[in-house]
């Protein structure tokens, strides 16, 4: 009797199901419970995914909880709208929600320093969209004559309220002459908001005509004047004034509004640069010149 | 012969019997709870989700914002980059010059190498393109890498053994190896910011608007699907068939 001509398959199938049989249990047992009810993946990643720590919490967040409401209506109304708090202020990290017995932060917000900070969106440089804001760096501080060293970026341009040209306070029958003024006289580079603090929403909303809250007026010290314009005695021009300088204050002979302009009336200025220029007989140019000047000695005597 | 034959049925049924044993011990219970998350986190709400991503080319000013907002959130370590920011440069001798420095982190500098005084430029911010067919997830030998059902690829840390077949096959260079954990890691469109619907941290710190993500329900209204109806737009790569899931305003044929 010849053996039968399958009989050698039986054991080579049993072999080959005992080899995907010892697999498959294998991989059961070392898969994770949870794998493959979603997908080809341990459902509890998704979670352990999901629970991770979220860093930013966005504008609103810090505008709630009394914490920066005023800061946020600011926000959402001037020339930074779309810069987020923290894009400048880093990511807050929980500790600087906790606060303490006396209201205080645990942990402060980061306050950027330094042009270097403004620089990487506003340096003009190829590649940045036309209708962006950008300056030429040296040309934007040789055309004001400011030394970079001493003159940082947000003296002129409050990091909240960005935008130089006054149309804000312009605007709505409340500044326009003196916007005017201003917008041709040497500080037309520096905005209300750098000198006048933050004119908030408060500010323009009038009550009997008055606006609600008053405008805070900076630069009655000359300490304020000196952090733009550093060591103003070793300056030609006040060579002959040097004495009358320890008594009077800088806004007595520059209007603020027009500080080179209302310089002439005192008759300051030297020789060369009076011959160099014409100028009406009273030292002013134009009407409106005096009409801001005599506005000016009635503020300061007031 | 008696003997092998004997050997055979010890073994069939010693086989048999663990994996009847096995099927009804271990694997019971797990068969009779049936498909529940782990944590009970509603899951099912976010798979309903389609997520839309939308790059405004025309917008970037290459100032890195979304570079080191990205760095934060998610703990990115030093020269890895899960998001970064490309320029491309036309010069008029016609040669591409493409530049990242630091991933465009610090912003960028003038290019010192470009001819003209006006060349057109465009900065390209790039990400992981969150493929609906990803190469990714297809060569990982230990599924560690995955397509959820929302249309987010994720790294699952725990099984990833960091071989780095994932970061050589990804079109895109979206991937690293993280060597403090040993593991692939790459960008997740913030998958837990936009679970708790949030934006990913690089879209809230645009200062431009430049990237924008929105989540609509499957079938429902979706105004980043209006917005491409309208406007010009096109995905990195697409013919390598990976169906990219960034959509792209404003960059030339160059961009790559």
């Amino acid at each position: 009797m010849s053996p039968s001509p399958t009989a050698h398959i039986w054991p080579l199938i049993g072999v080959v199901l005992f080899v995907i049989g010892s697999a498959w249990v294998g991989l059961r047992a070392m898969a994770p419970d949870d794998f493959g009810e979603l997908g080809p993946f341990r459902t509890s990643a998704l979670t352990e995914e999901r629970a991770k720590e979220i860093g930013f919490v966005g504008a609103e967040t810090c505008g709630s909880n009394d914490c920066h409401p005023q800061r946020l209506a600011d926000w959402t109304l001037h020339g930074h709208s779309t810069v987020s708090c923290e894009i400048c202020h880093g990511m807050m990290p929980g500790a600087h929600a906790a606060l303490d017995a006396e209201r205080q932060p645990a942990l402060a917000m980061n306050m950027p320093s330094g042009d270097d900070f403004c620089l990487p969106c506003h340096e003009r440089l190829h590649g940045k969209p036309s209708v962006f804001d950008v300056i030429d760096i040296d040309q934007h501080y040789s055309e004001r004559r400011l030394e970079r060293d001493k003159v940082g970026c947000i003296i002129c341009h409050p990091p909240h309220w960005p935008r130089v040209e006054p149309t804000g306070c312009g605007t709505s029958g409340c500044h326009e002459r003196r916007t005017e003024i201003v917008h041709f006289a040497e500080h037309r580079f520096v905005t209300c908001v750098a000198c006048h603090g933050v004119s908030l929403p408060a500010h323009a909303l009038l009550i009997d005509g008055k606006p609600s809250l008053e405008m805070p007026t900076h630069g009655q010290d000359d300490l304020f004047c000196e952090s733009c314009h550093p060591d103003p005695r070793s300056l030609d021009k006040h060579a002959k004034v040097l004495t009358k300088m320890e008594t009077t204050p800088c806004i007595k002979c520059h209007s603020p509004h027009d500080p080179v302009g209302s310089a002439r009336i005192e008759g300051l200025r030297d020789e060369s640069a009076r011959t160099a220029e014409p100028e009406g007989e009273d030292g002013f140019e134009d009407w409106e010149e005096w009409e801001e000047w005599e506005e000016w000695e009635e503020w300061t005597d007031g | 012969m008696a003997d092998r034959r004997e050997f055979m049925k010890i073994t069939a049924r010693t086989f048999a019997a663990g994996l009847v044993s096995y099927s009804l011990v271990l694997r019971m219970p797990r068969l009779a709870k049936g498909i529940v998350p782990a944590s009970g986190a509603p899951i099912e709400d976010f798979e309903e989700h389609l997520c839309n991503f939308v790059v405004d080319t025309t917008k970037c000013i290459g100032c890195g914002s979304c570079v080191r907002s990205c760095r934060s959130e998610n703990h990115v370590p030093d020269r890895y980059y899960r998001t970064w920011v490309e320029r491309y440069t036309d010069s008029e001798d016609q040669s591409l010059f493409v530049d990242s420095p630091s991933g465009g982190e610090h912003g960028f500098l003038s290019a010192p190498r470009i001819k003209g005084r006006n060349p057109k430029a465009f900065f390209v911010p790039k990400l992981c393109n969150q493929c609906e067919k990803p190469t990714c997830t297809q060569v990982c030998p230990v599924s560690a890498t995955y397509h959820t059902p929302g249309g987010v690829v994720l790294v699952d840390q725990d099984r990833c053994i960091g071989c780095g077949y994932c970061v050589q096959a990804c079109p895109y260079e979206a991937r690293y190896i993280d060597h403090a954990t040993g593991t692939a890691d790459k960008c997740t469109w913030c998958y837990h910011r936009i679970t708790s619907r949030l934006s990913p941290a690089c879209v809230l710190n645009c200062p431009t608007g430049a990237r924008s993500f929105t989540t609509h329900v499957h079938g429902k209204p979706c105004t980043a699907c209006e917005l491409l109806k309208t406007e010009r737009y096109d995905v990195l790569k697409e013919e390598l068939g990976t169906n990219p899931q960034v959509y792209y305003l404003g960059f030339n044929r160059e961009v790559r």
